[in-house]
């Protein structure tokens, strides 16, 4: 099985300047990471890159560019033994996807009954299927249906 | 098949939350895991999974009050953090 990594940054970051990358990510924080996420990072066959939202395209691993001296150093104590660039990316939407993934663990902490109970004095159906909740000004706001998120049985 | 991931931290590795710890947020398409760093102690990793909306703390089962902490602990990184202060490493795996 190969990997590929990619990776983004803020909207200072300027493609090909080693000078203003980021900092080398911590090598031991990420190899647990990488381990909880059950990925082996022994093996890179390609790299994924985008510019402007854009995916620009697939490269070689032979011809892309020199990375950042720090990076690299990181990335190859993490087991990414063949890496040799780095790549210029998107300014990625983190904030609003984690805040989403929070509410999906709150929700998992809703049991099956009481959630029809609050459905129902929020005047939804009873057998709504899923809801997204937020956490609000000391509450729970219930914000939309996320079918895709939730599944029946996903209540405790 | 292909298996996909994002990696989110400061872009600054130097860079800590106000009460000195750091912390790394991950994903994939059936885990959240959020990873959390207090300086001089172990490091304590929240695994979350999506399907079975079970918790692991550092490969243990959890329980609700493991929950709460995840939720909490992710929560106070997105209250110190900015899209300008953050990095992500889009990992893909093919085979």
């Amino acid at each position: 099985m190969g990997v590929s990594i990619s990776r983004s940054s803020g909207p200072h970051y300027k493609p090909g300047n080693a000078a203003s990358l980021p900092k080398a990510l911590s090598s031991a924080d990420l190899k647990s990471v990488l381990t909880s996420l059950g990925i082996d990072p022994s093996k890179v066959v390609s790299v994924r890159e985008q510019a402007g939202g854009q995916v620009t395209g697939l490269r070689d691993i032979q011809s892309l560019n020199p990375i950042g001296h720090h990076t690299a150093e990181a990335l190859k104590a993490l087991g990414f033994l063949n890496v040799e660039a780095l790549l210029s990316l998107q300014v990625a939407d983190d904030i609003t996807r984690i805040k989403n993934r929070l509410a999906t663990i709150q929700t998992s902490l809703i049991k099956k009954a009481d959630f029809s109970v609050l459905a129902s004095l929020m005047g939804f159906d009873s057998d709504i299927e899923g809801f997204v909740l937020v956490e609000s000004d000391g509450g729970l706001q219930l914000l939309e249906r996320a079918l895709d998120e939730l599944e029946e049985d996903s209540f405790i | 098949m292909t298996h996909a991931a994002k990696i989110v931290q400061f872009s600054d590795d130097a860079k800590t939350l106000p009460d000195g710890s750091k912390v790394i947020y991950a994903e994939s398409d059936d885990k959240i895991v959020l990873y959390h760093k207090i300086p001089f102690e172990r490091g304590l990793t929240y695994v979350f999974d999506r399907k079975t909306q079970d918790i692991l703390v550092n490969g243990k089962p959890g329980d609700n009050a493991d929950k709460r902490k995840m939720i909490k602990l992710g929560t106070y990184f997105l209250e110190h953090s900015s899209e300008d202060d953050l990095i992500t490493l889009d990992i893909q795996a093919k085979g």
